[in-house]
């Protein structure tokens, strides 16, 4: 307890340390960290971030695990021949692996026995031969459907088996035999090799715009939210009783960004993580060399929606008016992203890369790409920043004469007529 | 001192605050009462810059007030609010710490207060998980956690039961003894009379009384006596230079003229019959009030 001195009549209290409030760059730290430290205990958060992860993983996982499911056939043979063919199908490195299955072999004491085999489920098909050598005849034998990569890669060895027979019966010396049946090389030439790095590039950016769009729409919404319930509870009056009311704003926006930023690392960690671990990794060297711009872009572009957000959610009195009054910047954030999305390589697509909103998702498409340079990059950025900056100035007035009303501001021009 | 001086507000054609002037003195608690709507709230919100005069001033130390000093203030705005879903310490000590309060001060200060206004088990409790009075209680602790140099509590008894009340008026005297002023508005009259040094009455938007609590009564008490005959006491009414205030036959309330010590009153009614009642009258607060708005 700080005492209270009286002195000559006069009593005055004594202001301990720390009293007098604190300075600008702490309170922004207090606020921003109140908005993670209250995230962070959301359990509508943590669950709908290890829900997206659990997708995330099972994208890349699922794939593999339903393939590997399918591609093992369980062949049952009767007959010398089949026998014979069924060895080779056999060797993982043989026919079979061409087609990316593996086949076991059952051994069937006769046909009718292999085809048993069938109808009870405990083999995939069975190969049926009669006779030997050039004259042997086979049959495969399924429930009701040939899988195509099986029908195929017996139909070659059969090929290849029964070729062999008829040739050594021509009198080719065998030896011959295996360079005479070996099919000719058919030798690939790209008239436009970048294509399929185009289209990964394209992937790519469209990617980022998905991201950028749910993290500014999620996040935004959260800050929004987070403005309204100070509003709403008023917590607010006792907050702009002692710090400065751009302190809010700035605190508030930075913690977001944290949060938002934090979240996006930690899915894009998890997705490579999965994809380099399924083989898929592809995709790692392109994103490397682009996260810079995608890093700066992200920044920058979410910055300057945040501010926004905040300050229509200042506008609003109740949580149940935001939808109206956040509707500018819900436009704000869905119309760049149709566009990202939609337009095509051209003029069109080169203004849009430099049109504040449209640039944060357009023009790292293009970047990535390789269809602008590094100085066209830095332009957008620099028009981002700029917008930014006056958003943020007008933002804070929105949000500065709005948040201690007590109703839900009309429109823009009503909140922008009471900044007067 | 924080002292207001010609402060007006309106609110489009309605003016709701009009001319309010008086001061809140160190070391001395002070009542603020006036009806609903009569301007409390505008006042206090006015003094946290929450709201903003037409015109007029706030001071403090007789110089404008600035947000750091704010900070050092304490507040309880009358809509209370705190963070539902946050738990109690957490809240506590980032308000301390918005305060100006360190880390390693704000922790164990929040869960001093809370043990004090008797919430010590639920530390790590969600606000909205207590119920309404002990919500209040949270408010309280927010409002004086950081040992404020001058406190403004806007209706803090209201909703608390009696041990609350008397807990908080403690800590407000508290307060008051280390030599913050201390203003609350309140319209449980007899908490204000037990505790306040200081009045201000207003009604609408004008301050109708400010001084000490004493100087007041004494001078809504002036010239009015307590009187009882044995017969009924209706004829006082045609007594000239004496205003009958209340009547209940044998008994009644008057007060004579200014300057007048009432001993002529005392000599009417001896001609009459028997005295057996004559005293002057102190007033109740709530006498105060009536007389202060009439």
């Amino acid at each position: 307890m700080s005492g209270g001195q009286v002195r000559g009549g006069q009593t005055s209290v004594s202001t301990g340390p720390g009293h007098g409030g604190v300075p600008f760059a702490e309170a922004v730290r207090l606020v921003a960290g109140r908005e993670v430290a209250v995230k962070l205990r959301d359990k509508g958060f943590l669950i709908s971030t290890a829900v997206t992860l659990l997708i995330i993983v099972a994208a890349f996982v699922a794939p593999t695990l339903l393939a590997g499911g399918s591609d093992d056939y369980d062949l049952a043979v009767a007959g010398d021949e089949a026998t014979a063919v069924a060895t080779v199908l056999e060797d993982p490195d043989g026919p079979a692996a061409v087609e990316e299955i593996s086949v076991t072999a059952v051994q069937a004491p006769g046909a009718a026995a292999a085809e048993a085999l069938v109808t009870d489920g405990e083999a995939d098909a069975a190969l049926l031969s009669t006779g030997t050598g050039a004259a042997a005849q086979f049959e495969l034998v399924v429930e009701n459907e040939v899988p195509g990569p099986l029908q195929r890669v017996v139909a070659d060895t059969v090929a290849t088996s029964v070729g062999t027979a008829r040739l050594v019966d021509a009198g080719v010396p065998q030896a011959e035999v295996a360079g005479l049946l070996s099919p000719p090389e058919v030798a690939q030439r790209f008239l436009d090799p970048a294509a399929d790095q185009a289209v990964q590039a394209r992937l790519l950016g469209v990617g980022f715009a998905v991201l950028f769009f749910f993290t500014a729409l999620t996040f935004g919404l959260t800050i929004a939210q987070s403005v309204t319930e100070e509003k709403q509870n008023r917590v607010v009056e006792l907050l702009v009783a002692m710090v400065p009311v751009r302190a809010l704003l700035v605190g508030k926006v930075l913690g977001n960004v944290v949060l938002a930023v934090g979240q996006l690392v930690l899915l894009l960690a998890v997705a490579f993580l999965a994809a380099s671990v399924m083989g898929q990794g592809d995709l790692l060297p392109l994103l490397a060399g682009s996260t810079g711009w995608f890093v700066a872009f992200f920044l920058l572009g979410f910055g300057m929606l945040a501010c926004v957000w905040a300050a229509t959610g200042a506008m609003a009195a109740r949580v149940e008016d935001l939808g109206s009054t956040t509707l500018p910047v819900q436009m704000l954030v869905m119309l760049p992203f149709f566009a990202a999305v939609a337009v095509q390589p051209g003029t069109l697509r080169d203004v849009l890369s430099f049109v504040p909103f449209t640039a944060p998702v357009v023009m790292p498409q293009r970047l990535v790409a390789g269809d602008a340079s590094w100085w066209e990059g830095l332009l957008a950025l620099g028009s981002v920043a700029v917008t930014a900056a006056v958003l943020v100035v007008l933002a804070e007035r929105l949000y500065r004469t709005s948040l201690l009303r007590t109703r839900t501001t009309k429109g823009l021009r009503e909140a922008f007529a009471a900044a007067e | 001192m924080l002292s207001l001086q010609r402060v007006t507000k309106r609110f489009g054609a309605v003016t709701a605050l009009d001319d309010v002037s008086f001061d809140v003195t160190p070391g001395r608690m002070t009542g603020f009462v006036g009806a609903n709507g009569a301007g409390k709230t505008t006042t206090m919100r006015i003094v946290f810059g929450v709201a903003k005069a037409d015109s007029g001033s706030v001071t403090w130390q007789g110089a404008p007030i600035t947000l750091e000093q704010r900070a050092a203030f304490g507040y309880m705005p009358e809509e209370r609010g705190l963070y539902p879903k946050m738990r109690l310490r957490d809240q506590l000590v980032f308000l301390a710490r918005l305060h100006g309060l360190e880390r390693s001060v704000a922790g164990p200060r929040a869960v001093a207060m809370l043990e004090r206004l008797g919430l010590g088990d639920r530390v790590d409790a969600t606000l909205d998980s207590l119920s309404l009075g002990n919500q209040q209680r949270v408010q309280i602790a927010a409002a004086l956690l950081h040992d404020p140099v001058l406190l403004v509590l806007d209706e803090p008894f209201s909703g608390l039961d009696p041990v609350a009340v008397d807990t908080l008026a403690a800590v407000l005297r508290e307060r008051c003894r280390a030599g913050a002023p201390v203003l609350f508005s309140s319209h449980q009259l007899d908490l204000v009379e037990r505790l306040c040094d200081d009045l201000v009455i207003i009604d609408g938007g004008r301050v109708m009384a400010a001084g000490t609590a004493d100087e007041l009564r004494r001078r809504a008490g002036t010239g009015r006596y307590r009187v009882q005959v044995d017969v009924d006491a209706g004829w006082l009414r045609d007594v000239r230079s004496v205003e009958v205030l209340d009547l209940d036959g044998t008994r009644a309330l008057v007060r004579v003229e200014d300057g007048d010590d009432g001993q002529e009153l005392l000599a009417t009614l001896l001609q009459r019959g028997p005295v057996r009642e004559f005293r002057p009258d102190v007033p109740v607060l709530a006498d105060v009030y009536r007389e202060a708005v009439r």
